[in-house]
């Protein structure tokens, strides 16, 4: 890899970079769509391809089971297999093995986990997690880490996940789980190095340590001994329910103390304002389903906020989702009232839905980006906030997280609501 | 822009929509070289002419209907719908959209509404209207004397003729299918049920062909207008409603359709959807207890309606079975138009469609006893699916 910072931001943490891999160059910061199981889910390679995308995740604990490393390895790799043709980075597996299976129980040996179509007990080790991702053949992957929660049992939705998650952060078993990540990157390491791959494949590491800043502090600087072997570092352990005004202030704990020579790539994260506050933080990189997943869901994402096309205040709406968005969708001035029409019933909307969901990130990471070689990223950030959220009000954590750095989303909007809690913004019926 | 219902029925002109500019005229020529007699494979070219030049490009038949979803193709991303060259004549069914009231494309505005709203296009795609799914073939409330039972996602609607009209006037399709009285209850139906059926069916069809005011002050019917050959597996009842397309209109009805002297005159072509006329063919055959090939069958019953009408009219059908029955049909009746929905149905089921014809296989054509294939002289390639003609009338 060569990595090279282009342009720093004079008042916050943000910088722009250039990010050489294999397969291309890629900007920072960015935002990377996960196309899970080798796609976009309704998208081909060259539709994502087409809206300027050159940096996509895939799930090794989906490319695993199916097809599988011996398919993977007979189609000459993961980017052959979907025909993706840019940059690639694939996670451990490590997280999947937590979220979706019923039984797992971390060992030092590895992740002991139950095959979810034949139910055989199967193990995930370090060394077998880096095998896997160099049968994939990604541009930038992921040590096995151990996530550090407890085994949950098999939640039926994704609001007790959080709940049961959120209370299992603290306590010794985080710690373990910290000091496991540590011995389990050296030996992913070696495991990347014996196999001469080096060059082509960039192993990132994964700061743990839950929401206890000692333990974090402890892996910071444990990893950063480790640096001349690593090409990155993830920030793990978050986006699993934890208060957002937790969130930002490990967020920036970490960034604050890694090297400013390695990309810094904030896991699990997609909701705009979180971007933008990681990226003021000193983030570099982030990946979410939520674009996505929330675009076949019929939710499409605005400068002006979240726009629900289920609802019926858009059924006659003859006007696209945004005048201003260069996407297949808004460019060919497909209507609401149309996208309302067949939203959630036909698959060819959720792409619709998905092409201009995919371009609202691409576009907030560009502006972003444009912002801060220009020297006027908090003005981006003010101008976002005020437009994004309207008169909602500013969610409290993020009015924290930028005055940290040195931005005042208040100045000139003194009577702005301030919003407890997590401060999302819902489009709602009329 | 929000247009709230009760604005939009004060929108809701249908007058305002239609000008001579945006109207299209639909040719169906046979190429007199290739037609085999009445019943029998035969060459055409189908062409729209549209009056604001967005003339798409000619269709050389037989050839195939994309079939869509709520106004869509399904599955394909739009800028993959403008990538081929293969969608030409697209069947809309137009029940989707009375799941709102007044229904949404006829709030559009502009010279195409229905193509602009759906995101076809105009100088790529013909529309072809009709108000209810050729392919669904499940049981619904029986249609009234004046309405039609369609179904959309809610529910139940009914539509009128006058309805139908209005909408058809507001949405501009290049080609629309007049409404009809197909019953989806059990067959055979009663000689009454069959005699209203015949009795709506002209009386919806004459409705449509209704003259429409345009700009000027000669009336003209600029509609391109299908209709569904009704009758279901009665042949008298099929033979009837043919001979009343051709005979004179008198009085009233004279009045009301003129300058229509028959209601043959104001129809462009002929439909049949296979999915009531199948379920009504196995309902007798099962009655009978004697196994029924249905191709057959179907093939003698469009004989009955085809044969007292000009043999140079476009003859469509939806939802044939297989390819073999669309080679049967092209073969034996002389079919112009077939729907796609059988192989856009395997690809949402992940089959993909892997034969090809005509048969190149050695292996295969030594056992075939068909003559080979009639090669066409400009030797073109046919837009659409590559249907070639065989000769296998010895």
């Amino acid at each position: 890899m060569q990595f090279e910072v282009l342009a720093k931001c004079p008042t916050t943490q943000a910088r722009v970079s250039r990010m050489k891999l294999a397969h291309g160059v890629t900007l920072l910061p960015t935002f990377m769509p996960v196309a899970t199981q080798a796609a976009i889910k309704g998208l081909t390679p060259q539709q994502v391809e087409a809206l300027g995308i050159n940096l996509i995740l895939n799930n090794t604990y989906h490319l695993n089971l199916r097809p599988g490393i011996q398919v993977l390895k007979e189609a000459g790799g993961a980017h052959k297999f979907q025909g993706w043709k840019h940059n690639l980075l694939t996670d451990s597996g490590g997280f999947q093995l937590v979220s979706l299976n019923k039984f797992t129980k971390i060992t030092e040996e590895g992740a002991l986990f139950e095959s979810p179509f034949d139910g055989k007990p199967t193990m995930l080790t370090p060394e077998e997690s880096i095998s896997i991702q160099h049968a994939i053949g990604a541009d930038i992957i992921m040590q096995l880490d151990d996530v550090g929660r407890a085994i949950p049992a098999f939640l039926p939705d994704l609001d007790s996940l959080w709940k049961a998650v959120s209370s299992l952060t603290v306590g010794p078993r985080v710690g373990e789980a910290m000091w496991r990540t540590i011995r389990w990157l050296d030996r992913c390491i070696e495991a990347h190095e014996k196999s001469c791959r080096t060059d082509i494949q960039n192993l990132f590491a994964i700061v743990q340590g839950g929401l206890d800043p000692q333990l974090r502090d402890q892996c910071l600087d444990e990893m950063i001994r480790r640096k001349d072997r690593i090409a990155g570092y993830a920030i793990g352990g978050l986006s699993g329910g934890e208060a957002k005004d937790v969130f930002w202030r490990i967020i920036k704990q970490c960034a604050d103390k890694l090297p400013s020579d390695r990309p810094r790539y904030s896991m699990g994260i997609g909701f705009a304002e979180d971007l933008l506050v990681c990226v003021a933080l000193g983030v570099d990189m982030a990946d979410c389903v939520f674009p996505t997943r929330t675009a076949r869901f019929g939710v499409a994402l605005t400068f002006s906020g979240p726009v629900n096309l289920r609802l019926s205040k858009h059924q006659a709406d003859m006007a696209p989702i945004d005048e201003t968005c260069p996407c297949p969708t808004c460019a060919s001035r497909t209507s609401r009232a149309f996208l309302h029409h067949n939203v959630t019933l036909e698959t060819a909307t959720a792409h619709a839905i998905t092409q201009h969901n995919l371009v609202f990130q691409a576009r907030l990471m560009g502006q972003a980006r444009d912002a801060i070689i220009n020297g006027t990223f908090p003005d981006y950030l003010r101008s976002f906030f005020a437009t994004y959220f309207g008169n909602n009000g500013y969610p409290e954590w993020c009015v924290n997280a930028l005055r940290s750095v040195g931005v005042d989303l208040l100045e000139g909007r003194p009577d702005v609501k301030i919003l407890p809690g997590d401060g999302a913004k819902w489009d709602r019926a009329a | 822009m929000v247009v709230h219902w009760y604005e939009a029925s004060m929108l809701f002109n249908p007058l305002r929509r239609l000008s001579r500019a945006s109207m299209s005229v639909l040719s169906f020529a046979l190429d007199e070289s290739f037609t085999s007699g009445q019943f029998g494979p035969r060459l055409g070219k189908l062409d729209l002419h549209r009056a604001d030049g967005s003339s798409p490009p000619s269709i050389r038949t037989p050839a195939l209907i994309t079939a869509t979803s709520r106004g869509i193709v399904p599955h394909l991303s739009q800028d993959h719908v403008a990538l081929t060259k293969s969608i030409g004549w697209t069947q809309i069914h137009f029940e989707s959209f009375l799941e709102q009231s007044p229904p949404v494309p006829t709030l559009q505005g502009g010279p195409h509404p229905l193509h602009t709203f759906l995101h076809h296009r105009p100088d790529q795609q013909i529309i072809a209207l009709s108000v209810r799914d050729p392919h669904d073939g499940r049981e619904i409330t029986a249609n009234g004397k004046d309405f039609v039972s369609v179904r959309c996602v809610r529910g139940v609607r009914k539509m009128t003729p006058t309805a139908w009209r209005s909408y058809v006037l507001s949405c501009n399709p290049d080609v629309v299918t007049a409404l009809s009285d197909i019953p989806f209850t059990n067959s055979p139906q009663s000689q009454k049920r069959t005699i209203k059926t015949l009795e709506r069916s002209t009386a919806w069809l004459a409705d449509l062909l209704r003259p429409i005011d345009l700009d000027s002050t000669t009336s003209t019917h600029p509609l391109n207008v299908l209709v569904h050959m009704v009758g279901g597996t009665e042949d008298r009842a099929r033979k009837a409603f043919s001979e009343t397309l051709l005979e004179k209109l008198q009085g009233k009805e004279m009045e009301v359709a003129s300058p229509l002297t028959t209601l043959d005159e104001g129809l462009r072509g002929y439909v049949f959807d296979l999915v009531p006329l199948r379920a009504s063919i196995l309902q007798e055959a099962k009655g009978n207890g004697t196994p029924e090939d249905t191709t057959a069958r179907i093939q003698a019953l469009m004989d009955v309606s085809l044969r007292p009408l000009p043999t140079s009219k476009l003859r469509v059908v939806h939802s044939a079975a297989s390819p073999h029955e669309i080679l049967r049909l092209i073969r034996d009746v002389g079919v112009d138009l077939f729907d796609a929905r059988w192989a856009q149905h395997a690809a949402t089921l992940g089959v993909a469609l892997d034969f090809s014809f005509p048969v190149r296989d050695p292996a295969l054509l030594q056992h075939s006893t068909c003559n080979g294939p009639i090669v066409d002289p400009d030797g073109e390639a046919r837009a659409g699916a590559q249907l070639v003609l065989f000769d296998l009338r010895t």
